[in-house]
């Protein structure tokens, strides 16, 4: 495929000074960190509605490995891809345990706020290793886009939802305005002094923000500390920046031949049902935004939501009822018609897949598939896809049936069987791999061992 | 006052003569109450007449960020800077169950992604600050003394923070240039000190903090002044107001007053009413450009017409708040603004119609703002209406009343019991289908679809109709238990609605809804019953039900002066 690099006339042209300012930096080579912190990556895709789930996943190990009918559009992409059956999300809330409950899918934390999730997201966690943030990033826009409850996929910390962009061209600016990977080359000196000054007003700046903080109230100390976060955020490329006009670009360098066609990306305003290719497009345009951000090293950790919880769009169309996603999974239609979406995002999956193989990060790179309910509203023996990651310890082409005990279409009390595995052994797994020491989540048993060789 | 025009290069920058010599011209600073806030330490009573709340009652102490519509204004004015709001990340809305607007506090932050536009803006600004001095011959930026940088730093922190800086900050900021200065000379130093001004929170935030320890505490003068702007007219205080923050003269109720009504007589705080409308409905632009239908159902839907819609609510609102604001008129008026494909849609006269919008007497059986396509066809759904949706609406914008959370598997239930009717079951039949397949959950669904159901004559496009599948349509409402001046039978919602507006639930809810709106402020059941709500619901009933005049009393209550303590 034919690499290209940001360019430095591609981010002066509006993107203000700052970006001005960043723009030497921007071509160069993506970061190599010592250890599996900032190697290891992370990548959530988020569809809606859950699956039919006896359609969904696969069946058979290895060479017997097989997708069933509703990831049949996954098969060019089968030796990349294992899928785990049997995984509970425990912390689903004991009053509330509908779509919404996309607020404790990443967490896997309990706690009384409904619509909480009540700690910092995987991909938060894993960000936070690198000091970086999570580019959580968004396909469909409803008019019911603002309302968070079930939307909020992402948690910078309890009470703190990140937030889903869905707008290519704001995905990109906020990415690659101040990218600034690390790389050798000559210094120069000009650029090296407005570093020094730009480090000397972040010096400024926070101890602006903590004066001003002495007579706020908790909650407003919090938001303080968000504004804080976003200046150390900043602090801390202009640390990892070298002062170079240019580093030569590698082998390895930033793929930004797809991602680059976000600038001009016109802003989604109604990639609603009725305009399917918009919804197509949009989504691959985000996923090429996601990828070329975790292969120049600007992030290590992100989401792609295709809808929010309880999302409508079909993105195959139908009539009536069948029209509507969230419909279809409340048996509005046959499951054949469930099952048949559930396809089409096997292809985007895939297609995601192949294009992070491409540009040379799959192995590096974990790609779990999540949806935010299972069946009729459950939590439980829920289905995970899991692709990438060969370079972390992860093992492909299995069909991993995790025990289950209880109603699966059942409430909490049968997910908190002790006999049923966690969501959250998942996200151990997948936090450990990304570097991460300990625990991710509550009541976990311990790593997938199936799924990966730790 | 009269304003002083400097002419910076290609900078103009306007600024009160008052405050560049309260602030920065003759190098004095403030003696503050260094929390940001500006003079402070007055006594927190509320205005004579006013209803004096129990200090648990008032809006707590608080920092708010700058909406982005707010922070482009503020760096217009402040800096002649043109600044695409669009740029910023939207703020999530928030609220109550039943005022959700996004003026609430609560979910303002400055986000990295904020934190990059702020940044980029900030340095835009402050090189063409630069630009500006250099062409001016800026003593600041040859070898200043202690005065012209005390100047310099006091008139662009008062540009910066809508206040003069107090003696804490000016201090810092001094100390800063020198510092900078000395390391990399004037013109670097004085850069610096507007990039940091401009990424400050207290420029990115206004304050809400008072002055003193008490448990009610008093807003200072210059938080006053900002908080009167932004919330009128989502701008940033002028020099007027400014200068009556200085001399201390607004923590008079009718000083304030002179002040909103002369920034309510603006277009642009025109614009923020329309959009409290807007908001309450879900038909802002930005919103409703998302409005999808299945064109199998409705072959007449198009962008074109959807954009339409929009634009003759914005129209209708903007017009009828410009000639006086009347309530009753926005809810019951039997004329809207139509161009000819929307006139065409609802069946009214096109004569002298085309693509501009102009005034246009409705056909009967359409009126008010919940005759509007826009209104209907948002609160309905793609392929059919929807009496919850649009009931629901309703229940919590006219009566405030919220809706609770659903039973634990009640949307089983649902799936399970009720999904299953004929076809070619009228809404009215669907519902009478289903209270008798799942009458547990009328005692929720019972309060808020019949209220939809009065609006069935308007299908999923707000297009008017008497029958569907060959049956007759019921419009029929009957409300009781929301007070003996609305109980009783309408022939339908838009009949319900005419009364409802204009009795004491509904002037209460609007009271509500706007100081909601006008505060950021998240409001409950409870706050319906609030001496303050009920005054100003007494005052949009004594002024014919004028929507200004409720805005202008909400810069007459306790809440718009004092502050809890909190924590």
């Amino acid at each position: 495929m034919t690499t290209n690099y940001v360019r430095r006339r591609d981010l002066l042209l509006g993107l203000g000074t700052g970006a001005a300012f960043l723009a030497p930096f921007a071509r160069q080579v993506k970061a190599n960190a010592a250890g599996k912190v900032g190697q290891g990556k992370l990548v959530v895709f988020f569809t809606p509605n859950g699956h039919a789930r006896a359609q969904f996943g696969s069946d058979g190990n290895d060479a017997s490995f097989k997708f069933r009918s509703g990831m049949a559009g996954a098969t060019p992409m089968a030796d990349e891809i294992s899928v785990i059956r049997g995984l509970s999300n425990k912390s689903q809330h004991p009053d509330r345990p509908f779509h919404d409950q996309i607020s404790r899918l990443l967490t896997t934390k309990t706690g009384d706020l409904v619509h909480t999730g009540m700690g910092p997201s995987v991909d938060q966690a894993i960000s936070d290793l690198s000091a970086k943030n999570p580019l959580n990033l968004k396909v469909y826009w409803s008019r019911y886009d603002n309302v968070g409850t079930y939307q909020n996929l992402s948690w910078k910390k309890a009470a703190f939802p990140n937030r889903n962009e869905n707008d290519p061209r704001k995905a990109y600016t906020a990415v690659f305005s101040d990218f600034m990977p690390s790389g050798g080359g000559m210094e120069n000196p000009e650029m090296k002094l407005a570093l020094e000054q730009k480090k000397s007003v972040m010096d400024f700046l926070k101890e602006d923000i903590a004066s001003f903080k002495t007579r706020l109230t908790t909650n407003d100390k919090n938001r303080l500390d968000v504004h804080l976060d976003a200046v150390r955020e900043f602090e801390k490329k202009l640390e990892t920046a070298p002062a170079t006009p240019g580093a030569p670009a590698g082998t390895g360098g930033c793929p930004m031949a797809k991602a680059d066609a976000a600038k001009a990306y016109p802003p989604p305003v109604d990639s609603g049902p009725y305009n399917r290719d918009a919804f197509k497009a949009h989504g691959d345009i985000q996923a090429s935004l996601l990828l070329a951000s975790l292969a120049c090293g600007a992030r290590v950790a992100g989401s792609i939501m295709w809808q929010g919880g309880a999302g409508g769009l079909n993105p195959l169309g139908g009539t009536g009822k069948a029209d509507d996603h969230h419909n279809v999974s409340h048996n509005d239609a046959p499951y054949e018609v469930w099952s048949s979406i559930d396809n089409w995002y096997a292809g985007r999956y895939a297609s995601f897949l192949k294009e992070a193989k491409d540009i040379g990060i799959l192995d590096d790179t974990v790609v779990l598939w999540v949806t935010e309910i299972t069946e009729s509203h459950s939590h439980n023996n829920a289905i995970f896809p899991i692709a990438g990651g060969k370079n972390l310890g992860f093992k492909h082409r299995k069909s991993i049936t995790l025990p289950f005990s209880g109603d699966e279409n059942g409430g909490r009390g049968a997910a908190r069987n002790t006999a049923n595995r966690s969501l959250s052994d998942l996200w151990t797994t997948v936090y450990r791999a990304c570097g991460g020491q300990g625990n991710f989540g509550e009541d976990v048993a311990g790593p997938i061992t199936e799924v990966w060789s730790g | 006052m009269k304003l002083v025009v400097q002419r910076l290069g290609g900078l103009v920058v306007s600024v009160s003569l008052g405050a560049l010599v309260a602030a920065g011209c003759s190098g004095a600073a403030s003696k503050g109450s260094g929390d940001g806030g500006g003079p402070g330490g007055e006594t927190p009573v509320a205005p004579p007449g006013a209803c004096s709340l129990p200090t648990g009652s008032l809006p707590p102490r608080r920092i708010i960020r700058l909406s982005p519509l707010q922070y482009s204004n503020a760096l217009k004015a402040n800096f002649n800077h043109t600044f695409e709001a669009s740029a910023l990340p939207p703020d999530p809305l928030a609220g109550g169950g039943f005022a959700v607007f996004d003026t609430n506090f609560a979910e303002k932050q400055v986000t990295p992604e904020h934190f990059n536009v702020f940044r980029g803006a900030a340095d835009a600004v402050a090189a063409a600050t630069i630009k500006s001095l250099e062409a001016n011959n800026g003593c600041v930026l040859n070898k200043p003394d202690d005065a012209c940088v005390a100047t310099f730093v006091a008139d662009y922190g008062q540009r910066a923070f809508r206040r003069p800086l107090d003696d804490d900050e000016a201090g810092r900021y001094r100390t800063f240039f020198k510092t900078a200065e000395g390391k990399w000379g004037a013109k670097a130093a004085a850069r610096m000190i507007v990039e940091a001004m401009l990424q400050s929170p207290r420029h990115l935030y206004r304050t809400e903090l008072g002055g003193g320890d008490g448990e009610k505490v008093a807003l200072t003068q210059y938080e006053l002044a900002n908080q009167l702007s932004f919330m009128l007219a989502d701008q940033a205080p002028d020099s007027e107001l400014l200068q009556a923050a200085k001399d201390g003269k607004l923590r008079d109720a009718d000083e304030v007053k002179k002040h909103a009504q002369r920034l309510m007589s603006g277009g642009p705080a025109r614009a923020r009413m329309v959009s409290l409308f807007t908001q309450m409905y879900g038909v802002s632009e930005g919103l409703a450009a998302n409005l999808a239908k299945d064109t199998a159902v409705y072959p007449d839907f198009s962008p074109t017409l959807r954009d339409a819609m929009t634009k003759e609510t914005g129209t209708f609102i903007d017009a009828v708040l410009n000639e006086g604001g009347s309530l009753k008129t926005l809810y019951t008026a039997d004329h809207s603004y139509l161009n000819k494909a929307l006139a065409t849609h609802y069946g009214a006269s096109t004569s002298g119609l085309g693509n501009d919008f102009k005034k246009v007497s409705l056909p009967a059986g359409r009126r008010g703002l919940w005759g509007h396509a826009s209104v209907l066809a948002v609160h309905s759904h793609k392929d059919g209406t929807s009496p919850a949706l649009r009931g629901i609406t309703l229940f919590t914008k006219l009566f405030c009343r919220p809706i609770p959370a659903a039973p634990p598997g009640a949307v089983d239930l649902a799936n399970g019991k009720i999904f299953a009717p004929d076809k070619n079951f009228t809404q009215r039949e669907h519902f009478e289908f289903a209270k008798q397949k799942a009458p547990e959950c009328t005692s929720c669904h019972g309060h808020f679809v019949p209220l939809g159901l009065g609006l069935e004559q308007f299908d999923g496009v707000g297009k008017q109709r008497t029958t569907e599948f060959g049956k007759t349509l019921d419009t029929k409402v009957n409300l009781t238990g929301y007070g003996d001046d609305v109980d009783g039978g309408y022939e339908d919602t838009l009949q319900l609605i005419d009364k409802v507006v204009q009795s004491d639930i509904g002037t209460r809810c609007f009271a509500t809804q706007a100081f909601s709106f006008a505060f950021g402020q998240d409001v409950d059941s409870d706050t319906l019953d609030s001496c303050e709500i009920k005054r100003l619901a007494d005052g949009l009933k004594a002024s014919d039900f004028s929507v200004a005049d409720v805005m202008l009393n909400l810069t007459q209550i306790d809440s718009f002066y004092n502050r809890r303590q909190g924590s």
